[in-house]
């Protein structure tokens, strides 16, 4: 018997590593699966309350049927939550912008990591090859989820404050973020409104919104408990995607994998946030 | 001379005399139609509720051209109240005044008191001059045709600082606009709810002629239909002729059943709504009526009450007259135009008088 193993012992050996290795890609990849299952849970109840009806805030919104003002003014009024072409820095905020995806809450953390990896030690060992494959061939969705950024800031009235009411002025943050840049997960049919008003709810910030069928849309109000005119009759919300302020409503823009959604305050018809070529019905 | 040749002057003579007359009139055949079938259309196809669309222009539009029956009168009376009971609270908006500007016009246009809708009173938070500033110009702008159009009376009116407010937000070129960019259709809104008053003040009157001078610098071309519309209801609203260019430009525009947002565009409910009630306008104007938003001839909600003890006596007359001898009185312009019962454009002894067969009627 021992005569055998010493004859064979390289090849024994060999058999031995190998079978080792076998084990270690067996076992992590396991872990891979597991991992992408975490983080399937996770997003999936981040994103899963659309069917959710629940009112943000204490408006009845089932039944709103708020309008924007009268018709004549909204052909050329009112601040619209759409907007046009940006660049326009947030200037001092813009540094908070870039160090911010550490602090994202998401799952983004978690779930990145699974997809780039699937277990590399088993290379040279053709037999371990069908087994890696079947982790990311299984599993498709997580790596084809869309995702999307959003942000939400009022910026514009850290230099604008006395514009505000002396209760109002301490709704303001001291850097102007009432959401810093986030990373979520979204849906392959979610529009803007979706995103923004799941992203509130989750993260509990006060969003207020009506549906205004003058644009077929849902109209947002009020954000952090800061209105449309709670800076003068000039203010209000307006967003941009990918640094283009689109001219209608929120509930219209249908997103991409990796667009960038940036709500922002203006104080004066969006001039200050580089969005005056969207007002709404001009 | 041949009788044919009879039969052909006498048609000829008979076809110029009806063109002679066409021409006269503010609306061509062709947009007298529009006005028909839009009109059609919307009252066959639309129930208005309370809103911005779908609501309160329509209206508007088909009252003041005759065209809403009692039971869609009625029957837009109920959904406003049961609007108003829904939101628990006079303020339709609880940022935008013009929410309640804009169903006050409807009602009065249907000849419903808006001071007791399912028990509120919506013209109340018309005399918070903070609440109708909110808004801005807009708010102003509407709170002010609201309760001109049925000359509403409230106890704190705050309509002289309104008339300030618009007065001094004119830019100096003699436009209106939501900021310092002129625009047509803020400035035609603006005009609108000066010209009840113009007569009264002569700061009102300056600033008119100097909108309507900044007006004949635009080309009609460059003009929305929305703006157009706009133009047209303050023409008509001033008692001056609106160009026939304005109307063809906003012609433009049609679309079947209605009228577009762009050239080449498609039906846009708006568009329809607002060029529908300045058609409407325009034939009112023609034919002598009262302005589009004058509803007087339909709804006059007006107390007489000049010195403020809101009831109507023998003390208001008193207090013309003391007014007329400027004897430790002055009148608000608002005040004036209440006072100018004989409406010849000043408060005078006629106006006591009036006001004295008024009490004894």
């Amino acid at each position: 018997m021992i005569k055998f193993l010493n004859k064979y012992k390289w090849v024994i050996t060999g058999v031995i590593l190998a079978a080792v290795l076998l084990v270690i890609a067996f076992i992590s990849g396991g872990n891979v699966e597991e991992a992408k299952k975490q983080a399937e849970v996770t997003t999936a109840a981040a994103t899963s309350d659309s069917a959710d009806t629940t009112a943000l805030t204490h408006n009845k919104i089932a039944e709103e049927a708020t309008q924007n003002s009268t018709a004549p003014t909204e052909a050329a009024s009112t601040v619209e939550t759409t907007s046009l072409n940006a660049t326009e820095s947030l200037t001092a905020t813009s540094a908070v912008h870039t160090a911010q995806t550490t602090t994202s809450a998401q799952s983004s953390a978690a779930v990145e990591k699974p997809t780039e990896k699937t277990s590399a030690p088993a290379a040279p060992v053709p037999v371990t090859k069908p087994q890696e494959q079947k982790p990311t061939e299984e599993k498709p969705t997580v790596s084809a989820k869309k995702r999307c950024t959003i942000s939400i800031s009022c910026a514009t009235l850290l230099n604008n404050i006395d514009k505000l009411k002396l209760d109002d002025r301490e709704l303001v943050p001291d850097d102007g973020w009432i959401l810093k840049p986030t990373t979520v997960f979204i849906n392959s049919n979610d529009t803007v409104f979706d995103v923004l008003k799941r992203v509130c709810k989750n993260k509990k910030i006060h969003m207020e919104y009506s549906n205004n069928p003058v644009y077929n849309s849902a109209y947002i109000e009020g954000i952090g408990n800061l209105y449309e005119f709670s800076a003068g009759s000039n203010s209000g919300w307006m967003y941009r995607v990918n640094g283009w302020f689109p001219n209608y409503g929120c509930s219209q823009y249908s997103l991409k994998d990796g667009d960038t959604i940036e709500w922002m305050y203006t104080c004066n018809l969006g001039y200050d946030i580089g969005g005056s070529n969207a007002r709404g019905n001009d | 001379m041949s009788k044919l040749n009879r039969i052909i002057i006498t048609a000829l003579l008979i076809i110029s005399l009806l063109s002679g007359t066409l021409s006269a009139s503010a609306l061509s055949i062709e947009q007298e139609q529009k006005l028909c079938d839009t009109g059609e259309y919307l009252k066959n196809n639309i129930t208005p509720q309370v809103g911005s669309i779908g609501g309160e222009w329509v209206v508007i539009g088909l009252s003041r051209s005759g065209m809403f029956s009692e039971a869609q009168k009625q029957a837009y009376c109920d959904a406003v109240k049961a609007y108003a009971a829904s939101k628990g609270t006079n303020r339709l908006h609880s940022r935008k005044s013009s929410d309640n500007s804009r169903v006050i016009l409807a009602l009065s246009a249907v000849g419903k008191d808006p001071g007791s809708i399912a028990g509120y009173d919506l013209t109340e938070p018309l005399a918070d001059f903070d609440f109708v500033k909110t808004q801005g110009i807009n708010g102003v702008i509407w709170a002010l045709i609201a309760l001109d159009s049925c000359n509403y009376y409230l106890q704190n009116d705050c309509r002289d600082q309104m008339l300030g407010e618009l007065l001094s937000a004119q830019h100096i070129d003699g436009s209106w606009g939501l900021d310092e960019n002129a625009d047509p259709d803020v400035t035609g809104m603006a005009l609108q709810a000066l010209a009840p008053y113009r007569k009264y003040d002569t700061n009102i009157q300056n600033a008119v002629e100097k909108a309507l001078l900044w007006l004949d610098s635009l080309s009609f071309d460059l003009l929305s239909p929305e703006s157009c519309a706009q133009l047209i209801v303050a023409y008509t609203t001033l008692g001056i002729a609106p160009n026939t260019g304005l109307i063809d430009s906003m012609m433009r525009y049609s679309v079947p059943n209605g009228f577009a947002h762009t050239l080449n565009g498609e039906y846009n409910q708006m568009a329809t709504e607002q060029a529908y009630y300045a058609l409407a306008a325009c034939r009112r104007f023609e034919n002598g009526e009262n302005a589009l938003y004058d509803m007087s001839d339909v709804a006059d909600y007006t107390v007489l009450d000049l010195d403020g003890d809101a009831q109507e006596s023998i003390n208001d007359a008193t207090y013309i007259q003391r007014y007329l001898a400027e004897f430790e009185v002055s009148f608000t312009t608002p005040m004036k135009r209440t006072a100018d019962l004989n409406k010849n454009g000043k408060v005078d002894i006629g106006d006591v008088t009036l006001y004295q067969q008024y009490l004894a009627r």
